[in-house]
């Protein structure tokens, strides 16, 4: 190639900086914003789920094969360690098979647990703030998603709810014994995390208010314990490295319920569908 | 957070990815858009040196594509192919559509001062040449037939593999390096004669 094919190809590839107006891509939002909703938006087929599913379960039977113990030692991993990637690459494959949003909203506070514990050994271990301060973040995120999910699920996933708000207690708890341990310029960090878990509680409890009157169904109890059991497992493999913080309200025994917390009663955001 | 998951980019890409597209495909408008906004630079610098560099007419066109891609969300499937490539298909078309329905207007004159804000990124010194080059460029391949000036972005300015630029155009592979060719010969007479 001579100079003069590298001269024009390297200005074509320049080319490159030429963007969308930024008008433009406010306007694509607004218009995002406004697509119709369509027949698939209803419900997905398995069919349809089935590339990304299978890709997911090949992920983790990859994983597991490779070594048994790689994945199960990938959930006591934390930021940092070599095998914390795994633990997020199975947790966003867990969210991806998950058939409804009743379901989809227990993982995500799930994981939102996971989030918790995570904070509480970096405080153990000394570790910085930066890490904190991005699992506050990430718990944050993982909690909106729950609440997102719940807001699509039908009515009658009253257990879900009631479980949801269980585990947020059990976040907000553990949460505030962090703070005891952390100094004071790092607290802005589990703040947030309290907020998000109160406001989360708040939003939820908001909702039950409004629909007390709906009964758990059998379809969403049978989902929730399918989750359940899914914990079951998690939380055996956690058992050597939990001190005792769970917060998956499925398999609670918390009979009480505090609701103490007389806060104004704020909006949860709501994600639109 | 430092760590492999985060370093390793296109892994992450590919995950993310697909957590938004199994949630756009169950009807969530924020992911879709969220993949969208990723691939609409250069799904609008297609269409925009398709349809004689014309701002107004390519931000249309891209949001026929915004819809269209929508629409046929539920026979996107993984195996055949990434989004990306899906998308420039859905733009490939529309623009089939946009020459039935249009007449190709004669080539387009090039305003003399390009818009800052269509070059992002780029030094106010580097503007100043990037913009003579890109000025002599642009006006080259403008008079590019339609068939050359689509391989030539395609390849160069969106960095698409033959195998994509295949998908996308439904032209075979050597067919699409013989059209290269020509393509690169074409354009640099042009740039010689302006």
């Amino acid at each position: 190639m001579n100079m003069e094919d590298r001269d024009i190809i390297a200005a074509l590839k320049k080319l490159a900086l030429i963007q969308p107006r930024k008008s433009f891509s406010a306007r694509i939002e607004a218009d995002v914003r406004q697509l119709p909703q369509t027949l698939q938006t209803s419900r997905i087929s398995s069919w349809t789920l089935l590339p990304v599913a299978q890709i997911a379960i090949a992920l983790v039977i990859f994983l597991f094969i490779t070594s048994v113990g790689v994945v199960v030692a990938s959930d006591r991993s934390n930021p940092g360690d070599i095998l914390y990637p795994v633990k997020k690459a199975v947790e966003s494959a867990q969210v991806a098979v998950a058939s409804s949003p009743t379901a989809r909203a227990i993982l995500q506070i799930h994981i939102a647990g996971k989030r918790v514990r995570e904070m509480k050994d970096v405080v153990d271990t000394n570790k910085n703030s930066q890490e904190l301060d991005e699992l506050s973040h990430e718990y944050e995120m993982h909690v909106d998603q729950s609440l997102a999910e719940l807001d699509s699920a039908s009515s009658s996933a009253a257990t879900a709810r009631e479980n949801v708000v269980k585990a947020l207690e059990k976040h907000e708890e553990t949460l505030q014994t962090v703070k005891n341990e952390v100094p004071e310029d790092h607290q802005a960090s589990i703040d947030r995390a309290i907020d998000a878990s109160q406001k989360g509680q708040e939003a939820v409890q908001t909702h039950e208010n409004s629909d007390h009157n709906n009964q758990p169904s059998q379809g969403s109890n049978a989902s929730v314990q399918g989750v359940s059991s899914l914990e079951a497992k998690n939380e055996n493999s956690q058992q050597s490295h939990d001190n005792g913080n769970q917060d998956h309200g499925a398999s609670s025994d918390k009979s009480t319920h505090d609701q103490g917390n007389d806060k104004s009663q704020n909006n949860s955001e709501k994600k639109e569908k | 957070m430092d760590n492999w998951f985060d370093r390793n980019i296109p892994l992450q890409k590919t995950v993310n990815e697909l957590v938004l597209i199994t949630k756009a495909k169950r009807g969530d408008r924020d992911a879709f858009g969220k993949l969208y906004l990723t691939y609409l630079p250069g799904i609008y610098r297609y269409i925009f040196f398709r349809v004689g560099q014309r701002h107004e007419d390519a931000e249309d066109l891209a949001e026929t594509v915004l819809v269209r891609a929508w629409e046929a969300l539920d026979r996107y499937r993984l195996r055949k192919g990434s989004f990306r490539v899906w998308l420039f298909v859905i733009a490939h078309n529309a623009l089939v559509d946009y020459y039935r329905e249009h007449a190709k207007r004669a080539i387009a004159t090039i305003n003399s001062d390009v818009p800052d804000e269509t070059v992002r990124g780029v030094s106010p010194e580097e503007t100043l040449i990037v913009s003579d080059i890109a000025k002599q460029l642009r006006r080259a391949l403008e008079q590019l037939s339609d068939e050359h000036k689509q391989v030539i972005v395609l390849r160069y300015t969106e960095d698409m593999s033959y195998a994509q630029i295949a998908k996308i155009t439904g032209k075979r592979q050597d067919a699409l390096r013989a059209l290269h060719h020509r393509a690169l010969i074409a354009l640099k007479k042009l740039i010689k004669d302006i």
